[in-house]
């Protein structure tokens, strides 16, 4: 494999860069430097890895955690940042029940939440989000429809709720 | 299944917002590291090196450890073939010329000391007798 070249940089970054930041605010309040710090530690690799994009979202998780650790950031401020990061540019939707939704997700259990922002926004296969996660295929989907899921309750009991105000 | 299809559709509608990174700075970091990563030796190259100096080093560390061989004892003295031939009398016997008369043959006492020999003690007897029947110019013919 040859070298990561700065096309390789730059489209990590057009592309996947909203959802590394995401990613990486699950566990710390600064995404955006581990984000940066991952892809110049990609740039420097010798070899391209065989998934880049995997590759990245592993190294952005494991700079995240470590900066988490080090700050010894609070749950809190960790889901304020996932929160701000998805309602700040609002989508085609009703931006009230989008703050609901997005509110659903941030308390999902982190591993659950974890595998939905890797497949919804990373865009990521299941096969690409068990090599980043470290976790077969099958945990990974797993994973993933579990924390769907427990959105769909979620939903289903605020919709109710809703009706009967 | 059409609940969570819409959850789904909802969610990914939802951008997250781009990182506040400095494009240009970033790319020049990692252009940076990239020449740098390029300059440097492998680690497998300096994970070489270091077996090597590593290996290099015990060699040394126990060439000096190995002791000295120690002294070897002087062999025992080999008896030289002189004084066998002094000590034996069938051989003191043996080494005279070849051509002997029967009067010169060892005694009986002395062939008795070489119990392994007399086999050939009488052999001998009858090649002597024989060659001194057969040459007409010998002194005993």
């Amino acid at each position: 494999m040859p070298r990561p070249d700065h096309k390789l940089i730059a489209g990590l970054l057009d592309r996947h860069g909203g959802a590394l930041a995401l990613y990486a605010s699950q566990w710390t309040s600064e995404p955006d430097d581990c984000v940066q710090e991952a892809l110049v530690e990609l740039a420097s690799q010798r070899t391209t890895p065989r998934s880049p994009v995997a590759w990245v979202y592993c190294v952005v998780k494991r700079r995240a955690m470590n900066a988490a650790r080090a700050g010894r950031r609070r749950r809190n401020r960790e889901q304020e940042a996932f929160r701000r990061r998805l309602l700040d540019r609002q989508g085609p939707v009703d931006p009230s029940s989008n703050a609901a939704l997005v509110d659903a997700v941030s308390q999902l259990d982190p591993i659950h939440r974890e595998a939905i922002v890797l497949r919804l926004w990373g865009g990521l296969t299941l096969a690409e989000i068990s090599e980043a996660t470290g976790v077969a295929t099958s945990t990974a989907a797993r994973r993933y429809e579990a924390g769907i899921s427990a959105l769909r309750e979620q939903w289903s009991s605020s919709s109710t709720h809703s009706e009967n105000a | 299944m059409k609940e969570s299809d819409e959850i789904e559709s909802r969610l990914a509608a939802l951008r997250p917002i781009d990182p506040s990174l400095d494009r240009d700075a970033l790319m020049y970091r990692a252009g940076y590291a990239a020449g740098r990563t390029t300059a440097m030796p492998s680690r497998v190259f300096r994970t070489g090196q270091a077996a090597a100096l590593a290996v290099a080093a015990a060699a040394t560390v126990l060439l000096l450890r190995v002791p000295p061989e120690p002294a070897r004892p002087d062999p025992a003295p080999v008896a030289s073939q002189a004084s066998i031939i002094d000590q034996d009398p069938l051989a003191r016997w043996l080494e005279r010329p070849a051509m002997t008369r029967p009067e010169s043959l060892p005694p009986e006492a002395v062939i008795g000391q070489s119990s392994d020999r007399i086999t050939a003690r009488t052999l001998l007897d009858q090649l002597l007798s024989e060659s001194i029947t057969l040459n007409p110019s010998g002194d005993k013919a």
